[in-house]
Formats: C-alpha cells, structure tokens, sequence
C-alpha cells in the first residue's frame, strides 16, 4: 500500500465575503509529483500557502505524520516548514543578500554546518543547474530564469519531505521552463514529493504523476497524464483553451 | 469622519501593541543573532550620526543665539548656558534626536519592511522555518534601543558645545563660564531623565515601522502609504509620551 503523506479534508476559504474554495479534498502519496491546475484566480497558491500555515483555512482539515496541523500555531508551522517547504513563484529571494548568502541561509538557521561545508554544498548545487560562478551576484543581477532556479534551490537545500511548487515556470522562455522540468524531474527522481501548481499544462503533464482539475472551488477531475491527451475531459479542454474557468 | 479616525487610532495602538507584545514573547523564547543587531545598529544608529551632529549642532546655535539676545535686555544673559543647558539635557535633545530617527530610521525601516513583504520576502522567511520576529523586527527593535540614548548623549554633547560656542562668540561669555555652568547645572537625576527618555522614544518609532511595514498591501502604493503613517505616528507618539515620560519624571523627583 502506498503511504498517504499529507491529506487534506473539506478545505474551504475565503477572503472577505469572497469564497475561494468551498470543498477541496485530495491526498499526496509519498513519493508522486502532484498537479493542481486551474485558470487564473481559482485559488490555486492559496492551497499549496494553507499547506504550510502561510494562510489561515476557514475550515476543513489538513492532516500531515497523523496529525492535525490546520490550527498549528506559529512556533509549530515553523516545525512542519523545515519538512514541507515552499518554492515562490518570483523566488522570492532576499534581495539585501548574494546567490551564496540566500542558499546558506536555511543551512545556517536549521544545521550545525561549518561554512567551508556550506560553501561547498551550496557550489555543488549551482553547478547542477547551471549556475556556476553566480555565488557572489545579487538577485537583481540576475535574469528571472536565474531567480526562479536560485528559489527552488532555497526551498530544497535543507532536503524537505514535500516540495510546494508554486507556478515555477510562470513568465519564462521555453529553454528555461526546460531547465526548471529537468531540476524538478531529478528532484522526483531522488525520490521527493512534491505539489505542482501551474497553468503550464505541457510541463504538468511532464512532471506530475497526477493531475487535479480545480474549478468553482471544487476538485472538478482528476486524472493520470498519460489518460488526459486521449480523452475528452475538462483537463483536455483546460489544455486546449476550451474550458472556461 | 472623527469616528473613523478613533477607530483607525484604537486599531493602530491595538496593533502596535500586539508587535510589542509578540516582540518580548519571541525575545524570551529566542534571542535574535547579535550580528544581525549590530547590523541594524549600523544601519540605522551609526549612519544617523551626521544628521544628528546638524540637527545638534543648528539647534544649539539658534536657540543660544534666541536666548541671549531675549535675555540681554533684562540682564539675563549669564543665565545662557544655565538655561541651555537645562533645556537640551531634558527636552531638545531627547526630542529633536527622537524626531530627526522617527524621520530617517522610522521611514527607513517601514519601507523596508514593506518592501520585503510585497516581494513575498517576509513570506519566504516564514517559509524558510524561522521568524521574522527574529531575523527582521527584533533586530530593528533592539537597534532603536541600543541607538537612540547614545545618539541623544551625542546630541546633548553637540548642542552644549554649540551653546557654548555662541555664548563665546555672540554674547561673549568666556568658555570656561559657560563650562562651569553646565556641569553645576545638570544634576545626575537631570541626567538620567534626558537618558531614559530615548528608550521610550526608540520603541515609539520601531514599532509603527514594524507595525505598518509588515501590514503593507496595495504593493508599491501600500510601501509609500506605510512609510507616512510610521513617521507621522512616531512623531505623534514622541510628543504624547514626552509628556507622560516628564509627568512621571516630576511626580518621582519633585523638587528638581
């Protein structure tokens, strides 16, 4: 049987009077890339900042290791945040610091790392998405490309359970988008689990193992990417720009 | 109108409150990195020292200058130094240092902050596992503290001297007069009202900072809106507190 690694139970939200989402479900399976697509506005980041306490839920469940965490308080999501982590779909880097300085920050707040190590490391990380040589730079030296991989190396250098992708493609040039798929396909390759929030339906079906159609605040299909080309469903509309959201 | 304005007031010192309260929560759960505190004290202590020496400086001039020539038509001019003395060590000092950082430090931090939180930075903070409490509002907190009341010393320096200087020059009073008058005017209890008062004028600048730059939205119009309301109620937070800070002072050391 495969392991359930974080469930999430009737989650509904909403921003004022504005309702978001009325009854999200689903599971997450150890070791799958899961697809949560939807068009603009549906809610899509809002489930991937509830599933890290960034954003409070109004009701439903969250359920992470058996417990829980919805109603965690701060002290605790920073517990679960060292296990799940978050990857901005700016990057979100801290502009006051280097490439280096932004990598080592999560070592340097969570291990006992000496900072030859830390160097080391964060060296060897760069070098595998083609970074080289960027260590001194600051983020507004960098192109959005460059941003948005410095990001996810952030979010994944401190070696998370559950990897949150929000939007990782978004605004990029098809070589970058390319080289985003590859880091995430190597990620899910080393055996990372991750959430895959997009509009990109080419890079979802390339990375996810499972594809969540979500509509009017529902979960309104779900399906294998290998299924979605051959059928007729809204997941094959929402690709071919059929579907109205 | 007015009952928008109590309410905005009522939320805003409700807010300030919970920051200050968080504030000493997170201090006794965890101390910030001194590193990042004495980053903070350079930035915003250290990099304010020439806009404190002008402010010291020019305040000093004038208001001797006002002084002796008002109180040379009845005499009064010895008094000069006395006066001076008196006046920068209890209010212009404290004040004037509290106003010129509630200008410089407290824009400078609520822009900041703001500008960290529409970039998602606060956020990827949190994301990261640790707090912002930590890493971005004590550290700018505990700098404000360890700043203002060397910064006042320092303008206190820098206005007697200026006093002391004109009393020279424009009311030619010899140096050393004036010199003798300000240390046998200035008592330790003088001393350390004009000292405690920073502590309290620090907290009302870093915690609107903290408080409207973490509560930015509306983006780049949000950082700008954020950045007036800190200074403005800094400043008015400076005048209401002096007042209670100088109530109190009196009621324990009447006779002063």
């Amino acid at each position: 049987m495969i392991d359930i690694l974080l469930e999430v139970k009737n989650l509904q939200k909403s921003f004022g009077n504005k309702s978001v989402h009325n009854d999200i479900s689903f599971k997450l399976y150890k070791g799958e890339c899961l697809g949560l697509l939807g068009g603009s506005g549906t809610g899509k980041s809002v489930i991937l900042r509830a599933l890290i306490g960034l954003e409070k839920i109004n009701s439903g469940q969250i359920i992470y290791e058996g417990q829980q965490i919805q109603n965690f308080n701060e002290d605790q999501w920073q517990h679960i945040r060292k296990k799940i982590s978050y990857v901005f779909q700016n990057g979100a880097l801290f502009d006051s610091l280097t490439v280096k300085e932004n990598l080592a920050y999560p070592l340097r707040e969570h291990f006992n790392l000496t900072e030859t190590e830390i160097a080391s490391k964060i060296k060897i990380l760069l070098g595998e998405v083609g970074l080289e040589n960027t260590e001194e730079l600051y983020p507004a030296e960098l192109s959005g490309g460059m941003q948005k991989r410095v990001g996810l190396l952030r979010s994944i250098i401190f070696s998370p359970e559950i990897i949150l992708f929000d939007e990782p493609t978004a605004g990029l040039d098809p070589f970058n988008t390319l080289n985003i798929q590859k880091t995430i396909l190597k990620m899910k390759s080393l055996g990372f689990t991750s959430v895959f929030v997009s509009h990109d339906m080419p890079t979802a079906l390339a990375v996810c193992d499972r594809i969540l159609l979500i509509k009017n605040g529902k979960i309104a299909e779900e399906a294998l990417p290998e299924d979605i080309e051959s059928s007729n469903s809204s997941l094959r509309k929402f690709m071919d720009g059929t579907l109205k959201l | 109108m007015v009952t928008d304005l109590f309410k905005i007031s009522l939320d805003t010192m409700g807010g300030l409150a919970e920051v200050f309260m968080e504030s000493i929560r997170e201090l006794k759960r965890k101390r910030p990195k001194s590193s990042d505190v004495y980053t903070q004290v350079y930035n915003l202590g250290i990099q304010s020292i020439p806009l404190i020496a002008i402010t010291a400086l020019s305040s000093g001039f004038v208001m001797t200058l006002q002084f002796g020539l008002g109180l040379e038509k009845y005499g009064g001019k010895p008094y000069v130094p006395k006066v001076m003395s008196l006046a920068i060590f209890l209010e212009l000092s404290p004040v004037f240092t509290a106003l010129m950082c509630a200008a410089r430090v407290g824009a400078g931090v609520a822009s900041e902050i703001g500008s960290m939180k529409v970039t998602q930075q606060i956020d990827a903070i949190r994301a990261l596992g640790s707090s912002p409490y930590q890493k971005i509002y004590l550290p700018r907190i505990l700098a404000c503290l360890i700043s203002f009341p060397i910064l006042t010393l320092l303008t206190s320096f820098l206005a007697l001297l200026a006093t002391a200087i004109i009393a020279r020059g424009e009311l030619g009073l010899p140096f050393l007069f004036s010199y003798q008058k300000i240390v046998t005017t200035i008592t330790p209890w003088e001393f350390i009202s004009g000292f405690v008062k920073p502590f309290g004028f620090a907290l009302c600048v870093a915690l609107p900072a903290c408080y409207f730059g973490m509560n930015v939205s509306d983006g780049t119009k949000g950082v700008g809106r954020a950045t007036t309301m800190s200074v403005v109620t800094g400043s008015i937070l400076i005048f209401i507190s002096d007042y209670f800070m100088t109530k109190i002072y009196w009621i324990i050391y009447p006779y002063s």
